[in-house]
């Protein structure tokens, strides 16, 4: 029987983090997992939800919770990190403020029992999955690939209790699962600029193209990443930067070693083309 | 502590702010770990420690004309890294509020327009939609026109890549969202 999980997608699941979900979908299929999407979800909020107003992301959030709860979804997966921040921080608000629970629940209905939980993609692989679920479909490990885990802020964010804050291994221990050559390197959680690319996005740029020459600098072949900002900052920067490593989602690379096909796993979305990399090392 | 006149006190900036949040910035030690950790620091015009500061000084002037809170990006180095364990992500936040609030003008005015063209489409759709918030973003502020052939080419590439969603996707159940933005609050503790 293939385990049924609930899913959130968020907002750039529909625009430019396609190619996030859809690797998603396909490894974690390939793991037993079958992902069932909150009924009619709706933005969590993201950063302006909470810059603005501090209830408004809050609430937006307990509405998803509230969606899952009435789908029967016990449990939630989520991938992008803010998405997840705002869901962890509905949920705690709805078990330990009764004050807000009461409010939320005569604004938009009343969670029948406790809200679902929340799960971020990478505690699932590493505590669900974990070794033996990750290598059952492994066909082809990712033996001489360099790869450097770039986490982001997602480790630090509100609420989010995974991991280690300052040197975070998740990721790491996932790719070297997959056989992976793992690149130990000090900017893992080093900010990317976020949200800024669009407003100011000199900044993002900046900031980025630190991250990208260190990359290149400790011989990485790929950057390994699980936020769609992220994925976006440093894919978007490497002709300011002077370099030229893709940056790949990581059920994209655990899709390669899954021997997948490269339309499934979108390898076409990248700006930095990956195709050719994985043709040379005899991974496509 | 502000005193105008024997016996009355007025409310400072760090009470003001501990009302409203539960966060406690007298308790800031002046360590610097959060402006020495920061990534944006050096594009800040106040570092987090000094805002600190001119919060437990109360100056308010200098803060709510400031750039610093508006370019935070909550990626939350400096709260998990704080020996006083201040939240200093939730007190830029905050402080971003309180600007708006106290009716001064958002400093950077670009990252305003960013956030409320944001919440204008999750408003109007549900969901967000990338094409169409960072179009009417890019002609509210003029910023696309001033860097056009660059981004042009970044639009032209992420479009070749199939990475840009031509049209919104819209909730089916749009009332209890609207709901959401005309009830939720400015501040939660």
């Amino acid at each position: 029987m293939r385990e049924r999980l609930g899913y959130y997608p968020g907002c750039s699941a529909e625009g430019t983090s396609k190619d996030f979900d859809a690797s998603l979908r396909e490894v974690l299929f390939r793991m037993g997992v079958s992902l069932q999407e909150i009924p009619d979800w709706n933005c969590c909020g993201a950063s302006p939800g909470h810059v603005l107003r501090e209830e408004l992301g809050a609430a937006l959030s307990y509405l998803n919770l509230l969606k899952a709860n009435r789908a029967a979804l016990g449990e939630v997966l989520v991938a992008c990190p803010s998405c997840y921040s705002n869901l962890l921080k509905a949920r705690h608000l709805c078990m330990e403020d009764p004050e807000i629970a009461l409010r939320w629940s005569e604004l938009y209905g009343a969670m029948e029992g406790d809200p679902p939980v929340v799960r971020h993609l990478l505690e699932y692989l590493v505590e669900q999955m974990g070794e033996k679920g990750i290598k059952a479909p492994l066909r082809r490990p990712l033996e001489g690939l360099k790869v450097v885990p770039y986490y982001g802020c997602l480790n630090r964010l509100p609420y989010v209790e995974m991991d280690d804050k300052e040197n975070p291994v998740f990721m790491d221990q996932v790719l070297s699962w997959l056989g992976a050559e793992v690149i130990d390197w000090s900017y893992k959680n080093n900010c990317c600029g976020a949200g800024l690319s669009v407003p100011r996005s000199e900044v993002t740029r900046e900031l980025a193209a630190r991250l990208l020459q260190a990359a290149r600098d400790h011989g990485a072949e790929v950057i390994s990443v699980v936020c769609p900002l992220c994925q976006f900052n440093l894919d978007s920067q490497q002709g300011y930067a002077g370099t030229d490593i893709p940056v790949l989602y990581l059920p994209q690379l655990i899709g390669v070693a899954f021997s997948l096909r490269e339309d499934d796993l979108c390898l076409s979305m990248p700006l930095v083309e990956p195709t050719s990399l994985f043709r040379a090392k005899g991974l496509l | 502590m502000l005193r105008i006149a024997e016996g009355t006190r007025v409310r400072d900036l760090s009470e003001e702010l501990k009302e409203l949040t539960g966060e406690d910035v007298s308790k800031c030690i002046q360590c610097g770990k959060c402006s020495a950790g920061c990534a944006l620091s050096p594009f800040m015009d106040l570092l987090p420690h000094q805002v600190m500061k001119l919060v437990q000084l109360g100056h308010q002037q200098r803060l709510f004309t400031s750039s610093t809170p508006w370019l935070c990006v909550s990626c939350e180095a400096c709260t998990s890294r704080c020996p006083e364990s201040i939240d200093i992500a939730k007190v830029m936040d905050s402080l971003r509020k309180l600007c708006l609030e106290k009716g001064y003008p958002p400093k950077e005015k670009d990252l305003y327009a960013f956030n409320t063209t944001f919440l204008d489409s999750v408003r109007k759709h549900g969901r967000v939609y990338e094409l169409g918030f960072t179009m009417q973003f890019n002609l509210a502020t003029g910023k696309a026109l001033r860097h056009l052939g660059e981004t042009l080419s970044l639009a032209l590439s992420l479009w070749r890549r199939g990475r840009i969603g031509l049209v919104p996707h819209e909730v089916y159940d749009k009332g209890t969202v609207q709901k959401a933005f005309e009830t939720a609050e400015r501040f939660v503790k």
